[in-house]
């Protein structure tokens, strides 16, 4: 086993809390590029920073004087109540951490209609990605913190109802006037009860009504296409309350809470921005020894190793049920262990605690061969590019030498205490997503099924048989606010079978559709279960007589399976039925996309001469149904 | 006497941490904070960067400040004089 003398992780030790490393910045480390020596020294700046104050401040002013390009520029507007410039080395620091340049404009507090109601004001002449309304009860309703005990249910409830709209609205003419993401801050609990002790016994309790406040306001902001609730009610309990609130800074300088609270304010944020705009990672590949069990099974047996419900199997244990919680919300877990393979299948065949059986884990590499080698293995038998792994081992020098051979997987810095597994998984945040779709749930019971389906693809004679025995049915609709969100998850996350890789927002999207476009979702359900929405196709007018293909996709789960020619028959038809005469189309290459270079060619389109990768589809007459597919097209 | 001595070892090693907290706050050199700096001399010693200092000034000695004793610590002497009386370490 070699490590690579020259990739250098000294720094990343060093930092107080990075549980991650910034493997997924796949560009910062290859050898001897520019971006490398950037890399080199953002992180000699964060390498600085001890957690005080002060070294937040001197690496902010230091990460303000990089280059542009250096990192990710994302430029953040906030529109607050209260006073959250404080916040702003914080946001800069842990926004640098994840890869991104965080410029914060901040508009003078209390002003919040003011700003975003004006299409041509500052704020929007500023092109922020992100707007932030932080907007507290206690400024836009006061009543509700310092009066609470003395009003009627009936004056409560108007109170929270012209928050929730008030901030709706903001969050409303936002929307309207640009296509930034929205981040709405939600309300932690009160830091002083109204009626004390009392509270808890009252029929409406306050602190019971900040939290049905938070429910409607989330509610009012699922409608909003790009809002995202930020959820400082969670952190401030996490934090603590009475670390969360400083009586001494808000009456100073109107600032709520404490140095604790901005540092994980500005963690939270950076998560989020990561969220935005990162695609989240799509397979833990896990360890065995000292990592889902403790010690080593070869040298002590399935008796010997420790898991079960008292200390230290317990630890694995929790372990176990947490990666299974990933596991349900549509993570694949992976095995790349250097054991025995028969030992492997004892243990999970016999071991009377184990949470996760072998089905749970969508491939298995257990040799003795060298980890990479696994990971690549891995990669390929799920079909998913080796970046959208993560790799979680106990051992340093196994993730060193993965680090060093397959700079694009995300390395999880592993913790030394088992106890700290759980959290360095989440805090790294590399399966952050900003919601979870019914797809996502699904995708656990899908693993299972698609392994059944390749077995019945060896075993039929033909592709063509294999086609018909899996009974697809294919379900057409035209994108609306209930498919949306799943719509932008796959444009934002699908890069094999992609045409164009365009990666449209959610606002986007919206203002394509209301302008002409036509966007199509595709569910495809076979006898093996239903795969949920793996395909959508955008067609936008481009001139009288013709439209053009802006998106289509099929999601990696489905390739293979012809689907694409049910999606695109139904978008032929929309497209011919309101009196195009032709479809045009252009293959955009990436370094992924190459399983759709011969989408337009197979699918009846004809080369446009003289222009490489441009493509016509002649409607005249339209194109047939395509076989293998019971296809129900909904208008 | 022993004290004493104690006592001065002490003064004599809160400012040189002093500055450099400065420095970090407010973006200059250490060498360039001295006992005359003030708000009126240091570019970026402005309300919310006082803030900042107090923060960074409790969490290095390890004490919490009044709001009244907070915004009294506007030079460096006004500040060694507030962490002895507050027992920093």
């Amino acid at each position: 086993m070699t490590q690579d003398p020259g990739l250098k992780h000294g720094t990343v030790g060093l930092r107080s809390d990075a549980w991650y490393t910034n493997a997924s910045f796949t560009g910062f480390m290859t050898s001897n590029s520019p971006e490398q020596s950037s890399r080199h020294r953002v992180d000699l700046i964060l390498a600085a920073v001890d957690g005080s104050p002060g070294s937040y401040l001197a690496a902010a002013r230091e990460l303000a004087k990089l280059a542009p390009g250096e990192l990710e520029l994302v430029r953040v507007g906030v529109l607050s109540t209260f006073t959250v410039d404080l916040v702003k080395p914080y946001m800069a620091v842990e926004g640098a951490r994840r890869g991104f340049a965080i410029d914060v404009h901040f508009a003078p507090f209390g002003q919040l209609e003011q700003q975003v109601l004006e299409p041509t004001g500052s704020l929007y002449a500023w092109q922020p990605h992100v707007i932030v309304v932080a907007a507290r009860v206690d400024d836009l309703s006061p009543a509700l913190v310092d009066r609470y005990v003395s009003l009627s249910s009936d004056e409560v409830a108007n109170l929270v109802q012209a928050y929730v709209q008030r901030v709706g609205r903001i969050a409303e003419a936002i929307r309207a006037n640009s296509s930034a993401d929205i981040l709405v801050w939600n309300q932690p609990a009160p830091a002083m009860l109204a009626a004390g002790l009392a509270d808890v016994s009252l029929v409406s309790s306050q602190a019971d009504l900040i939290s049905a406040l938070n429910s409607r306001l989330a509610a009012g902001c699922r409608s909003i296409p790009g809002v995202t609730i930020f959820d400082a009610a969670r952190l401030a309990t996490e934090v603590g309350l009475r670390q969360w609130y400083d009586a001494k800074l808000y009456h100073l300088g109107r600032i709520p809470f404490g140095s604790t609270a901005q540092a994980a304010i500005g963690k939270l944020f950076a998560r989020y921005v990561h969220a935005m705009r990162v695609p989240p990672k799509k397979c833990i590949v896990l360890d065995l020894d000292n990592t889902l069990w403790g010690g080593v099974l070869g040298e002590e047996g399935v008796g010997g190793i420790a898991f079960g419900d008292d200390y230290p199997g317990n630890v694995f244990k929790a372990f176990q049920q947490h990666l299974r919680t990933y596991r349900d919300r549509g993570v694949l877990l992976a095995i790349a262990s250097k054991n025995n393979e028969a030992d492997v299948l004892e243990a999970f065949a016999r071991h009377p605690d184990f949470v996760l059986g072998l089905e749970d884990f969508g491939a298995r590499q257990v040799h003795w061969s060298d980890k990479a080698s696994s990971l690549r293995a891995i990669a390929a038998e799920l079909n998913i590019g080796t970046d959208a792994l993560v790799f979680f081992d106990d051992n340093p020098v196994e993730r060193d030498w993965i680090r060093a051979q397959m700079p694009e997987v995300a390395v999880i810095d592993v913790p030394s205490n088992p106890l700290r597994y759980c959290a360095a998984l989440d805090e790294a945040g590399f399966f952050d997503q900003l919601m979870v779709t019914d797809e996502d749930r699904a995708r656990a019971g899908q693993s299972l099924s698609a392994a059944r389906r390749s077995a019945l693809q060896v075993s039929s004679s033909s592709v063509q048989e294999f086609l018909t025995g899996l009974e697809m049915r294919a379900t057409i609709g035209v994108i609306d606010s209930t498919t949306l969100p799943r719509v932008v998850q796959l444009l934002g996350k699908t890069n094999q079978f992609n045409v164009t890789t365009r990666r449209h927002s959610q606002a986007d999207l919206e203002r394509m559709l209301a302008a002409g476009a036509i966007g199509l979702w595709m569910r495809l359900e076979d006898r093996f279960g239903d795969n949920g929405i793996i395909g959508v196709a955008i067609s936008v007018p481009t001139r009288p007589g013709e439209d053009q293909l802006d998106s289509f996709l099929m999601s990696c789960r489905v390739l293979g399976r012809k689907a694409e020619l049910a999606l695109l028959w139904s978008l032929a038809r929309r497209v011919a039925g309101r009196g195009s005469l032709r479809l045009t189309g252009e293959f955009i290459p990436t370094k992924k996309n190459a399983p759709a270079a011969g989408f337009f060619a197979e699918s009846g389109f004809a080369a446009v001469e003289g222009e490489p990768n441009h493509w016509r589809l002649d409607l005249t007459p339209p194109p047939q149904a395509p076989p293998f597919f019971e296809i129900i097209d909904r208008d | 006497m022993v004290s004493a001595l104690t006592q001065n070892t002490m003064a004599n090693d809160f400012k040189p941490r002093i500055r450099n907290v400065l420095s970090a706050v407010f973006g200059v050199p250490s060498a360039a904070v001295t006992d005359a700096s003030s708000p009126d001399t240091v570019e970026g010693w402005d309300s919310l960067n006082h803030i900042h200092l107090i923060l960074a000034l409790e969490m290095e000695f390890g004490v919490s400040f009044e709001a009244d004793q907070a915004l009294a610590l506007t030079s460096i002497p006004s500040i060694e004089q507030m962490i002895h009386r507050l027992g920093g370490s």
